[in-house]
């Protein structure tokens, strides 16, 4: 006994290293599971609390960037507005002539920033507001430019945002004009990637990107950026777009998270599940055909 | 008395790196607070102290930052078990108060900066070099230039 003592005592960095090193990959395992989601809120509770504090406190180089962007913007929206209001009321006309229902609006809650986090290039926002407040996993969050990414986790008076600059983050978007779908993500640097878009499709630089219908998460239709580039995938069909986001998670101070009706959410995944069963039946009792 | 004072020295670098981020960030890149404390212990301490220190740190980070759990643990305590080698008690303050603390400061931030990015950017499709070089590259400078502060202070200090 007391010579395996002397052989731990010995080789004591070796073990403790050892056990650290198993206890890293067994974090590192259980990080994204549902054990460690308290351990997540409690960190959220404390972080999102004592930034609260000093949230007031602006930061002058993103005061000053967000003054001359919102300058830039306002002038560039005065001029769209006109004419989307005409284009409303054709389109409403439109879809009255075709009797398509009236598209609805989104349910907007907004929400300040009161800490910006970026350890290791994972970027996260924490906002004032939580779940008292209806906010749940998953809910878009955006800017009135566009998109800034989606609520990771909740507490009761605070929520975590994962920003678009995220490796882990995908949201399927699509070109607004020609309506070419892409996966969206990012791959470092200060812009995002769609990729595998084949070079035939019709796709500009200058095309602006949101999100499409295919998106569990977002509502369609928000913008995410402009193209910037296109660069082609060598030996390959397809072409990777290079997007500049419409709105910078990290060069803004409030922003609105998109509350999802319950109700209509609900409604839209059982007919989808219905839809995809009776797809599989079909799929199944053709397969049967096939090999008899 | 000493091992408190480094212990809420530690809890309040990390508290700081996690909460200032939004006011010491420049372009993106931080500098790595937690890096800086393990450069001290590892001078001071040794391979064992600065190996669990290591990992309690990165692992503080972890929770508070919400990234990976256990990617900061096991890159800091990697770069505290290898520097470890280098520990020398006669040598610890003479070393705390010249550019040798800055060499330490460099190494763990490269060594930490390179364990992270690894598995930060695995099976990602994010180019481990290209990130390691630019945002590492850029985080570790900035991490030199912020640890020349205790540097300075403990130049013009008699240590405990």
């Amino acid at each position: 006994m007391r010579r395996l003592l002397n052989l731990f005592l010995l080789f004591k960095e070796y073990v403790a290293l050892t056990v650290l090193v198993f206890l890293s990959f067994f974090f590192m395992a259980l990080s994204r599971s549902a054990e460690v989601q308290p351990l997540r809120a409690v960190a959220t509770i404390l972080v999102g609390s004592l930034q609260s504090l000093y949230a007031w406190i602006p930061n002058p180089f993103i005061v000053s960037s967000e003054n001359d962007e919102l300058r830039k913007q306002n002038i560039l929206l005065s001029s769209e507005l006109a004419q989307l209001r005409r284009a409303k009321g054709e389109n409403e006309e439109l879809r009255k002539l075709l009797g398509i229902k009236p598209r609805e609006g989104w349910k907007l809650l907004a929400g300040e920033i009161v800490g910006k986090t970026s350890i290791g290039d994972r970027n996260m926002l924490t906002l004032s507001v939580g779940e008292s407040s209806g906010i749940k996993k998953g809910m878009a969050v955006m800017t009135d430019g566009g998109l800034i990414g989606r609520v990771y986790a909740t507490t009761g008076g605070f929520s975590l945002v994962e920003g678009l600059f995220n490796r882990d983050m995908r949201v399927a978007v699509k070109i607004a004009r020609t309506r070419v779908d892409g996966i969206l993500g990012w791959e470092g640097g200060d812009e995002l990637v769609v990729r595998n878009v084949p070079k035939a499709l019709d796709v500009k630089e200058g095309d602006m990107v949101v999100t499409s219908e295919y998106s569990t998460f977002f509502p369609s239709e928000v913008p995410v950026g402009t193209i910037t580039r296109l660069e082609p995938e060598p030996n390959s069909l397809f072409r990777k777009i290079y997007v500049t986001p419409a709105a910078h998670p990290f060069r803004v101070e409030h922003c609105y998270i998109v509350l999802k009706d319950e109700v209509l959410e609900q409604e839209k995944a059982s007919l989808e599940t219905k839809a995809a069963e009776e797809l599989n039946k079909k799929n199944t009792i053709g397969n049967l055909k096939k090999k008899k | 008395m000493p091992y408190l004072i480094e212990t809420a020295v530690a809890l309040v670098l990390v508290i700081v790196q996690v909460l200032a981020s939004r006011f010491i960030s420049v372009g993106g890149a931080m500098p790595d607070l937690a890096v800086i404390f393990l450069a001290f212990v590892i001078i001071m301490r040794g391979q064992l102290i600065a190996e669990i220190t290591g990992f309690l740190l990165g692992l503080s980070l972890d929770i508070l930052s919400s990234g990976t759990l256990g990617a900061h643990a096991l890159s800091l305590t990697l770069a505290g078990f290898l520097l470890g080698y280098f520990y020398n008690d006669e040598l610890a303050k003479q070393r705390l108060r010249n550019w040798p603390f800055l060499l330490f400061v460099f190494t763990a931030s490269v060594i930490a900066n390179l364990v992270y990015y690894f598995f930060f950017t695995a099976g990602s499709g994010l180019s481990f070099t290209a990130y390691a070089m630019s945002r590492g590259g850029v985080g570790t400078l900035y991490t030199i230039i912020v640890a020349i502060v205790p540097m300075y202070y403990w130049s013009r200090q008699t240590l405990y």
